[in-house]
């Protein structure tokens, strides 16, 4: 029996690496996790990586089960060119898109609006977006809006299955509710985050849905706690920060497990990241507790995405598998 | 005779769905779409890449409109399936922040290990662009292509540098109007022009090479064409006698209705070669030797082919050379087998011209 959604999704933020190994790293680890059994791979949109919609179809080319959870703003995209775009990849991918909303940053198309004014123009675009997905070709749609506005889109709109959309607990509202399935909650000891799932889930069951919620993870797992906590503790160490954060962390230098704030489960003093950090077992048991509170699935990443994802894959899946949890139901 | 530009030969691919018939791509509307279609699977759009790359084409010319699959995940998806053959990538701005354009092409040029450059198009259909959510008119659509390619030459190289850095794309541009034609002189690298007869061809690359003049700059010249060759005139008349038998005539009325609203000047050129009325007369759609006009009854965007024997296909495209056209961009009936039919049968003559 499956357990866990597994995802994995590329690191982003700043990086050294320039963009073409960035490419060929990604794309090396799509080839992995297809071949590992994981269920999704996540690309997010992110200035100096890959472009996501471009990455995912030179991925969906070479792969056959993937998911592909493409990270898309409105910042960038008119909700028409987005979804004519994601109805190419579906075709393409064999209907394997799925849309990660990510929050707005106030840039690109948005960077004139204030908070309030983005907020309302996000609403519009995830209404416009979810119409146009779900459109019957054959019926006429226009769409005049505050910030938006199309004439006759069934003239650019296909039939093809509307992707799952997902989106982060910050940008998970009422409107939200009514069109997302899936939630990417921040990770907090598992009686909290129980608190958390139980409260969006209502919100999602007000409007007759059912919200699936994920977390995401940094893994480290090894084959020994100690190995996993050393490299826990050099990952820590290379983390960048302010210049303040480290002036202040060099004064009271603390061992890596003070900033374990539960079993298994670090935040980084720097980033605020968590890290899932045993070994094969311990993990195994932590994402078995996770689902138990109502996890339906977590995203895991790590800056050694190969050897983590492979191994990840070996030594802690059938140890999941094992645990005999409820069946993933996407 | 001028020093010639080395020649570039382009195929086209058919992301819309291809066909033996004539209404089997690069149509105004699924309507027309015959039985026996060959769906645009990746698969199948894979296969005529690798045709074109095989048979020696130095460009895939991917096209964009409604009903057509992305021509950039189709570019990023092929890159992998092909070796030496370049992408033309169409694409149709403003519904996609600069910003985010070129972030694309940079993916997409290390994607493909430098093999992508772009056509840039305004917008042919009204009715697409507002469906689109673009309600910009003619000119003003032009003026935002030419802010685009700014943000590419000002941005490109502060983003590209060092020994892996991607090349920039080159830029191709087309259109007849006042605006198209200043854009392509002022910041495109190729012109691109549909098939006309080598008169009008002959006058507009004299006014272009004139605008480029004016702004410091030299353009290259390309042609899009489709092309019916055969070993001899004969054969080759007789196909394209065939397609156009094959025509429902409703549907020649149609599609016309449909082209003399598009807001472009390139088309309504196009619609001017053409005898008045619905009857097809073959022969007449001739419209100078070899260069027929047919295609145009059914499809919009590039509308006249060149029919005839290798040898006058080949004389009429270095006739077209001569006056200073160094890119083509072809396509035949279905795209697959012509990709290598034509490799195989016209490239060396071409190449040998």
């Amino acid at each position: 029996m499956t357990t866990l959604h597994i995802g994995w999704q590329l690191l982003t933020g700043k990086s050294p690496v320039a963009l073409d190994m960035l490419l060929r790293q990604a794309i090396q680890l799509a080839d992995i996790a297809e071949y590992a059994g994981i269920d999704a791979l996540h690309l997010p949109h992110c200035p100096g990586h890959p472009e996501p919609l471009t990455l995912a179809a030179a991925i969906s080319a070479r792969t056959r089960r993937l998911q592909l959870l493409v990270g898309v703003s409105q910042s960038w995209l008119q909700p028409s060119a987005l979804v004519v775009q994601v109805q190419s990849l579906q075709v393409l991918s064999g209907n394997r898109a799925q849309l990660f909303l990510q929050d707005d940053a106030g840039q690109g198309f948005t960077a004139a609006l204030n908070a309030d004014q983005r907020r309302a123009c996000n609403a519009e675009y995830l209404r416009l977006i979810m119409t146009l997905l779900e459109h019957a070709p054959e019926q006429s749609l226009s769409f005049h809006g505050e910030y938006y506005q199309l004439e006759r889109a069934e003239h650019i709109l296909r039939a093809v299955p509307a992707p799952p959309l997902w989106c982060s607990a910050a940008r998970y509202d009422r409107q939200a509710a009514l069109h997302v399935r899936h939630c990417l909650l921040g990770v907090e000891r598992p009686d909290k985050l129980a608190g958390l799932i139980q409260e969006y889930r209502q919100v999602a069951r007000g409007h007759g849905r059912r919200l699936y919620c994920h977390v995401a993870l940094e893994l480290i797992a090894r084959p020994s706690e100690q190995e996993a906590w050393t490299l826990a503790a050099e990952l820590i160490e290379r983390e960048p920060g302010s210049e303040g954060d480290d002036a202040v962390l060099a004064l009271r230098p603390e061992p890596v497990r003070q900033h374990e704030f539960y079993p298994n489960l670090l935040r980084c003093p720097r980033t605020g990241k968590v890290l899932l950090v045993g070994d094969y077992a311990q993990v195994a048991m932590r994402l078995g507790e996770l689902q138990d509170i109502g996890v339906d699935g977590v995203l895991l990443s790590s800056s050694q995405a190969v050897e983590q994802c492979l191994g990840f894959a070996e030594q802690v899946i059938p140890l999941l598998a094992r645990q005999e949890r409820a069946v993933w139901k996407p | 005779m001028e020093t010639m530009t080395p020649a570039e030969f382009g195929w086209f691919l058919p992301t819309n769905g291809d066909g033996r018939q004539l209404t089997s791509s690069g149509l105004p509307g699924p309507r027309l779409q015959p039985v026996d279609q060959r769906a645009s699977t990746l698969d199948y759009l894979g296969m005529i890449a690798r045709a074109a790359d095989l048979a020696g084409f130095d460009t895939l010319m991917i096209p964009t409109a409604a009903g057509y699959e992305d021509p950039w995940l189709i570019a990023s998806a092929l890159a992998a399936q092909t070796r030496n053959i370049e992408c033309l990538v169409t694409l149709r701005p403003g519904t996609e922040h600069p910003d985010h354009v070129v972030h694309k092409a940079r993916t997409l040029q290390h994607l493909s290990a430098q093999r992508v450059h772009l056509q840039l198009v305004g917008g042919a259909s009204v009715m697409e662009q507002q469906a689109l959510g673009d309600f910009h008119d003619h000119d003003a659509r032009y003026a935002r292509i030419a802010r685009l390619l700014g943000a590419f030459r000002k941005q490109w190289p502060e983003l590209e540098h060092g020994p892996d850095a991607a090349q920039l794309p080159r830029f191709y541009c087309g259109g007849a109007s006042p605006a198209a034609e200043q854009l392509a002189a002022v910041q495109g690298d190729i012109y691109l022009m549909w098939g006309e007869p080598p008169q009008m061809i002959a006058e507009r690359i004299r006014r272009m090479r004139g605008l480029a003049a004016q702004a410091g700059r030299q353009l290259r010249f390309g042609l899009r064409l489709h092309l019916f060759a055969a070993p001899t005139s004969e054969q080759a008349w007789r196909q394209v006698s065939r397609l156009v038998a094959e025509i429902p005539p409703a549907s020649i009325a149609s599609a016309r209705q449909l082209m003399e609203r598009y807001d472009s000047v390139e088309q309504q050129r196009q619609l001017r070669l053409r005898v008045e009325g619905e009857q097809a007369h073959l022969r007449k759609l001739e419209v100078s030797p070899n260069l027929w006009a047919g295609v145009g009854l059914v499809r919009g965007g590039a509308g006249t082919a060149l029919v005839g024997s290798y040898d006058e296909v080949a004389q009429r495209i270095s006739e077209y050379r001569e006056l200073g056209v160094s890119h083509f961009s072809f396509s035949g009936y279905p795209h697959l087998e012509e990709a290598l039919h034509v490799g195989e049968a016209l490239l060396p003559r071409l190449r040998r011209g």
